[in-house]
């Protein structure tokens, strides 16, 4: 029997390039470092259960570039290990700690089983490139993973020069190809940033579909008959799918959402911070506070008191939420399918973060969705956009306006007094690029080495996650500094090309620093005719 | 927010309210705005019933076991599914919040550690490269706000009195002045907040002055900036026909409206640091 209706889980997985070879330790190299301990290998251990007994599943991922480049790091796939093993270590002297306490030696002995398999997942199994366990459930036609930005630049405000855009697709669709073996049919635009005539270059990289909030396909032009439930074909062709709000807030929203339950894992209070001992300021950085992973407590209530976590409750309540989450996906079928002439899709997109590392037990609740969806009832089958587009790819065209996910659904977030300052060296820097490749079509040697590095600064400075982090005020100095060095990066390999005086140890250390887009060729920045 | 002019940073803090700024230099400036931020939030969560709680942190264990309770966990019950509010006031969307969670090594409230970075080939963290040449652009930032920044060579502003930033639109019949601002530095930054629902889609901005004959002498312009469109369209494809009634039902249940409903802009006050709520520190 056909299903209703379709249901499409995306998860965008997404960190910024942080990996510094010129320290021993770095304290932002933890973001990488929690996000594997917490999301990406959980969801894969998620995935190859549901495999293994043979579920039905499909999930579209996107895997940045610059993740994908920090998974395949040697540096950082060596360091991960150290940082799996420090918390091992620093476990074994919270279970001295905690021996014969009732309420915390549980949730400790938690911990210990949870590092142990977490190493023996990433060590022993993967051989520290969990690319290769995403890549195979590619092949099996369970994942679609789908590409992004180079390095999440911010589209609609890097459009000044379209060369910046071209840049970021394709530097993102070459190294989707080299890491995954396989050009990207889909992308998730950086904060589903978008302008009218990123379809078209989109359309000239082969890539057939891409997401937008709920507005973006609402307000298309002209109307949408379909409103959310259907993608739109945009003029330049690639369709348009567009997020569900019902479905999403019952995840994302504070009043309504699950992840803020009671018996759910708390996210601020960490052992970094409650634990005074030896064992665990080993795990610190130059003896600063900051947070261990080892988070002890369940969200309890709104005030400053926190019970012990209790690790079997919270997987019994993501087996009630996702149970109610299935039951209201049903009904909403049910409805759709009473006045539409065609199978809606839901399209249900997520920061894959906020499953694992926001929502601890965010990954047990997608287990318990996926089989209850197999198995419990017919109503509602899980797709990829891929192939919902084979199936029912016939879609009105329409074009959408200018917009994003971010707060106010445009361009404020990563525009405002916080950040404004990045933009004129952003756009000046592009515009000296395209100038320099103009004048230098063909560069070789020394030339091409200052060119072609001078490309990887610029991208990385026109990561959007700079502006988004001045704006939030949480590691600002980090994200101002980071934005500051890659411009003058730029602009001392930039003058290098331009008058011809190299300095080979110059190249060198910078080259070494910031490595990723080994393949890279300046010539993504080529000037492009108006549109 | 290091990186602004002491003129910038003066024009924020006369657009937060803070007195005596004129007389300030730029560390007073800088702690006199970061000051008035604080407070701003603090307003904020005070307004709110459901303050956020999980910035404070309670005592630390330090010792085995933590605190005397009444049975093991085990014998406890599964308490009632609750939900507890944890959206911070500091965030305009959950999104947002999920976002900065990625990037945070310490419980808000609490003193995150310094970074450790500074760029280690030479570069100068206090000052930028320079942008070569005029530079004046045009972005929209959402619908009835656009942001306009230039970039004049140093001094053309005291050597030339008179310089103004004009903004326009045109629609096919005409074309009409929005806005004309007196150009305050050699380089800097402005919003422009526009009504949102103004004749013309397209707007462009100029960078000139007033000749003695009343002429308007362009120094440079940047093209046609579309305005960002707010609301559904009103134009129906033949061939998948919708009508009024069912689009119009099917637009509110997707939260077509939400969007709109967060937008705001302080009525037609332009100014060089945008929205006067929005956080820059």
């Amino acid at each position: 029997m056909n299903p209703k209706g379709y249901f499409a889980l995306v998860l965008h997985a997404h960190l910024p390039f942080v990996r510094h070879p010129e320290y021993d330790r770095f304290l932002e190299e933890d973001w990488f470092f929690e996000a594997l301990t917490e999301t990406y290998l959980p969801l894969l251990e998620v995935f190859e259960g549901l495999e293994r007994d043979g579920i039905h599943f499909r999930v579209t991922m996107s895997l940045t570039p610059p993740l994908l480049s920090m998974m395949t790091d040697p540096l950082l796939q060596q360091r991960y290990e150290r940082y799996l093993n420090e918390r091992l270590l620093a476990l074994e002297g919270e279970r001295k700690r905690t021996e014969g306490d009732a309420y915390f030696h549980p949730v400790v002995e938690f911990y210990t089983h949870f590092f142990e398999r977490l190493r023996h997942q990433f060590v022993d199994r993967y051989q520290r490139d969990v690319t290769q366990a995403f890549r195979r459930l590619m092949e099996a036609g369970y994942l679609e993973i789908i590409t992004c930005g180079a390095t999440h630049g911010y589209l609609p405000l890097l459009a000044q020069q379209e060369e910046s855009l071209y840049a970021q697709l394709s530097m993102a669709v070459r190294t989707h190809q080299r890491i995954l073996g396989r050009r990207p049919t889909g992308i998730w635009l950086p904060e589903c940033g978008y302008i009218p005539g990123v379809d078209r270059l989109l359309a000239e990289f082969g890539i057939d579909f891409f997401f937008l909030d709920s507005h973006g396909v609402l307000n298309a032009d002209p109307r949408p008959k379909y409103g959310v439930h259907r993608p739109v074909r945009t003029p330049g062709g690639p369709a348009a799918f567009a997020r569900d709000y019902e479905s999403s807030k019952q995840v994302w929203s504070a009043e309504e959402g699950y992840p803020g339950d009671s018996v759910y894992r708390e996210f601020y209070r960490d052992a970094g911070f409650d634990v005074h001992a030896p064992h665990i300021d080993a795990m610190l950085h130059a003896g600063l506070r900051t947070f261990t992973g080892l988070k002890y407590h369940r969200i309890t209530g709104k005030g400053d008191w926190k019970e012990p976590y209790h690790p079997g409750w919270a997987r019994e309540r993501a087996a009630e939420h996702a149970g109610d989450f299935l039951f209201n996906r049903q009904r909403q079928v049910e409805w759709l399918a009473s006045f539409l002439d065609r199978p809606p899709i839901i399209v249900a997109p997520y920061d894959a973060e906020l499953f694992g590392h926001w929502w601890f037990e965010g990954p047990q609740w997608i287990d318990f969705l996926f089989r209850k969806m197999a198995c419990d009832q017919e109503d509602i089958r899980a797709i990829t956009p891929r192939e919902y587009l084979d199936w029912h790819g016939d879609l009105q065209t329409s074009q959408p306006p200018e917009c994003s996910w971010g707060a106010g659904g445009f361009h404020e977030v990563w525009l405002n007094g916080s950040n404004d300052w990045i933009y004129p060296y952003l756009h000046s820097a592009a515009e000296r690029l395209s100038g320099l490749v103009q004048r230098f079509p063909d560069a070789d040697g020394d030339r091409a080495w200052a060119l072609d590095q001078a490309a990887r600064e610029l991208l990385l400075a026109q990561s959007s996650d700079w502006a988004f982090i001045m704006k939030t005020a949480t590691s600002v100095d980090y994200a101002v500094r980071r934005t500051k060095t890659h411009l003058h990066r730029f602009n001392r390999l930039a003058d290098m090309a331009e008058y011809g005086h190299y300095d080979h140890d110059y190249l060198r250390a910078v080259s070494d620093r910031d490595s990723l887009f080994p393949d890279i060729d300046y010539q993504i920045f080529q000037r492009r005719p108006m549109a | 927010m290091q990186s602004k002019t002491v003129q910038e940073l003066r024009a924020l803090a006369q657009s937060m309210g803070i007195e005596g700024y004129s007389r300030m230099r730029k560390d007073e400036l800088l702690s006199a705005l970061k000051k008035a931020e604080r407070s701003a939030q603090r307003k904020e969560a005070a307004k709110s019933k459901a303050a956020p709680s999980k910035g404070k942190q309670a005592e630390p264990v330090t010792s085995k076991g933590a605190g005397a309770r009444k049975k093991p966990a085990e014998e406890e019950e599964i308490p009632p599914a609750e939900h507890i509010e944890r959206r911070d006031e500091h965030f305009a969307s959950e999104e947002e919040q999920v976002e900065d969670a990625k990037f945070m090594t310490a419980p808000p409230g609490m003193q995150a550690p310094a970074t450790a970075f500074t760029g280690d080939l030479g570069e100068d963290l206090d000052a930028l490269p320079p942008v070569h040449g005029p530079k004046l652009t045009l972005l929209a930032q959402k619908p009835g706000v656009l942001h306009a920044y230039w970039s004049l060579e140093p001094g053309r502003t005291t050597r030339q009195s008179g310089l103004l930033l004009r903004l326009s639109y045109v629609t096919e019949q005409t074309a009409a002045i929005i806005e004309e601002v007196p150009l305050p530095s050699d380089s800097g930054h402005w919003y422009f907040h526009v009504d949102p629902a103004m004749p013309g889609t397209e707007v462009y901005l100029q960078l000139g002055h007033y000749a003695e004959d009343g002429e308007f002498i362009t120094a440079i312009r940047h093209g046609a900036v579309r305005l960002p469109r707010l609301g559904a369209s009103s134009s129906t494809d033949r061939n998948w026909w919708v009508n009024d009634e069912d689009f119009r039902r099917m637009y509110l249940r997707s939260g077509g409206l939400l969007r709109g409903d967060k937008l705001t802009w302080p009525g037609g006050v332009s100014s060089p640091g945008g929205a006067i709520t929005s956080r820059f520190l």
